[in-house]
């Protein structure tokens, strides 16, 4: 038992200088800080529903209800079908309702929902209008249920696919880590390497410059990235959006590949580095959050490189007829990565001047 | 041919000097040797010579030209270095490491594969330089140095790890590559390399040069000959030594006529006995 306790304590007291366990406490207390400080404890849901009131008959039924137009009121009328797909769209959480005339005496009610709403909150909308249009006043009663001829429902995005399959929507985040900010890690290894080794000392006494030793490292990251782009997209995606995601995928190697760069001035090994790596792919992955939950899309997030590589990746893939997403993210990428570029290249040859 | 004056180095530029205002001069064709212990800055002088570390104070001059900041490409086509640690690509082969190195030049190079077999690795010029032993990684270290046909070359510790034999040919190699008119700068804290290769010698102690000259004048400057005896005492063998100068002669005289002396050698100081009085200090 006491050879025991002995190695016990011998194997804590190392391990608490160990790298790794520090990076696990370290990725901890990081965590811990997002879940109290950054992520919010509830995602105000300011719904707000957009009605194009073709028959007077729903506005006829708040004006007798005393209620005023307002966004955060609840509803907003408008005069245009266009009208409400533009405030579906500003607003991720709002529905929108096209009541058309009677035919028969009947209305037709056209429900348009945000492309990721659930089943269970449509069939919800659907009960809903329901009972709204059966306490309707109008002359000689009230109208039943059975007034309504049809009540259609349309996600906002009709040009999107309605059943993009799960694995498949991984697929820009899984782009993301694996093609485009893996390059992060392994430019440090590759210029660590070099460190260690003492090759770059070499190098540094010839006539070639430091400049030509960090693009070809960008060029061997992109070469790699491309082919590895290739494996994961067109056995899941094929050839669909191929062109227009590496459009989005070459910038993004390039900043990560930039970050490796100033990363490998400061540490020799990548082992070093380890804990700026693991710190930069929890922040790069926040805006997946924003992906998946669109909800969540606070503005900070569009200061992260990410955001533009994630959802110009989704809108490549995933078309939905507003290409502005996609060029959007393809000029902010390819203008980080034209800072970052020479930025980096500027302070590993300034780092690497005044070392032996 | 390299004139350096004044030269200070400090790696934290905080006033703690790693050179001090060290100076010498290097003609064309020589090989010149700093000898001093680990940490002495022989090393950092020469970086700051080869390019390798920034300028900081003092004046470097090669062929008449001073030089201002880091050197250009010119002065980096025509120079070599071998380093003290064997820094190869462990993945690549002998052949392929020569062979990209040779590419970053912008002058005519020398064959890869003529160079391997001047320091015995062309039967290992396919083999991965991960598979080699120290003093085989070592030797293509310094076989890359000449991959260039440099006119100046800097080698730092180039027979450190190496066998007697290798040592021997790598010597032969520096000496060959003098008679082309090569200017060599080799620093060494072996006093035997310092001996046998270096036309001029400086001993560096902490950043400083304490004595700068020919092997032979420094010994004769600063050392002392001697005259080591061997007799018979007693069925063993016994020895003693005197020194060649003053009283010593007379002893060693009357020393000789009472005694059954089997041996006489004479001895000059080692360049070690004089570093040592000079600086106080060992080489090691």
């Amino acid at each position: 038992m006491s050879k025991l306790s002995n190695l016990y304590k011998k194997d804590i007291i190392l391990g608490f200088k160990d790298v790794w366990i520090l990076l696990e406490f370290g990725a901890a207390i990081l965590i811990t800080a997002m879940l109290m400080f950054i992520v919010p404890k509830e995602i105000k849901r300011e719904s707000s529903i957009f009605i194009q009131d073709n028959t007077g008959v729903f506005k006829h039924m708040v004006d007798q209800m005393g209620g005023e137009e307002s966004e955060k009121g609840g509803q907003l009328f408008v005069e245009s079908r266009e009208e409400l797909i533009e405030g579906m769209r500003k607003n991720k959480t709002a529905f929108g309702m096209i009541i058309s005339p009677r035919d028969n005496n009947k209305f037709h009610i056209e429900l348009m929902t945000q492309p990721y709403s659930s089943d269970a909150v449509v069939e919800f909308l659907e009960v809903r209008m329901t009972d709204v249009f059966s306490m309707i006043a109008v002359p000689g009663g009230s109208y039943s249920p059975e007034i309504f001829n049809k009540v259609e429902v349309k996600a906002l995005n009709d040009q999107i696919h309605d059943d993009i399959p799960f694995n498949q929507r991984m697929i820009p985040l899984i782009l993301m880590f694996i093609v485009g900010f893996m390059g992060l890690f392994t430019m440090i290894s590759l210029i660590g390497q070099e460190r260690s080794d003492q090759t770059i000392r070499a190098y540094k006494v010839t006539p070639s410059s430091l400049l030509t030793l960090l693009t070809s490292k960008h060029l061997m990251l992109l070469t790699v990235g491309f082919i590895t782009f290739s494996i994961v997209y067109l056995p899941s995606v094929g050839f669909s959006g191929y062109l227009l995601a590496l459009l989005v995928i070459i910038p993004t190697i390039l900043i990560g590949s930039s970050l490796g760069v100033m990363l490998g001035a400061f540490f020799d090994n990548p082992m070093g580095a380890i804990g700026w790596v693991f710190l930069f792919m929890m922040i790069f992955g926040l805006p997946g959050v924003s992906l998946f939950a669109p909800v969540f899309s606070p503005e900070w997030l569009k200061f992260i490189p990410s955001y533009y590589t994630l959802f110009g990746l989704d809108a490549a893939i995933f078309p939905d007829g507003y290409s502005n997403v996609l060029w959007i993210s393809v000029g902010v990428l390819f203008g980080m990565s034209a800072v970052l570029l020479p930025l980096s290249s500027w302070i590993f040859t300034n780092k690497l001047r005044k070392e032996f | 041919m390299i004139d350096v004056k004044n030269l200070f180095y400090s790696y934290e530029n905080d006033g703690n000097y790693a050179v001090e205002d060290v100076s010498f001069k290097i003609e064309s064709g020589e090989i010149f040797g700093f000898l001093g212990p680990s940490g002495a800055g022989k090393s950092t002088t020469q970086g700051i010579l080869a390019g390798l570390l920034e300028h900081q104070k003092g004046e470097i001059i090669i062929d008449g030209q001073s030089r201002q900041g880091m050197p250009d490409k010119a002065f980096f086509n025509r120079i070599g270095v071998g380093f003290e640690i064997p820094n190869v690509y462990k993945k690549l082969s002998a052949l392929d490491n020569l062979e990209f190195h040779a590419r970053l030049y912008d002058v005519e190079t020398e064959d890869p594969m003529k160079i391997l077999e001047w320091v015995g690795l062309a039967d290992s010029a396919k083999q991965k330089a991960s598979s080699f032993s120290k003093g085989m990684k070592q030797r293509l270290g310094f076989a890359r140095s000449l991959v260039n046909k440099p006119n100046i070359w800097f080698l730092d510790e180039p027979t450190m790890g190496l066998d007697p034999n290798t040592a021997n040919s790598i010597k032969k190699l520096v000496r060959n590559k003098q008679t082309e008119g090569t200017t060599i700068f080799l620093t060494t804290h072996n006093m035997f390399v310092a001996d046998e290769l270096c036309d001029r010698i400086g001993f560096i102690v902490d950043g400083k040069i304490a004595a700068l000259d020919t092997p032979k004048n420094l010994k004769l400057k600063y050392g002392q000959l001697s005259v080591t005896v061997e007799y018979a005492k007693d069925g063993k063998l016994q020895s003693e030594t005197f020194g060649m100068s003053g009283d010593d002669k007379a002893k060693l005289q009357q020393f000789i006529g009472e005694h059954d002396v089997k041996t006489i050698h004479s001895g000059e100081p080692t360049l070690e006995e004089i570093f040592i009085k000079l600086t106080g200090r060992g080489l090691e």
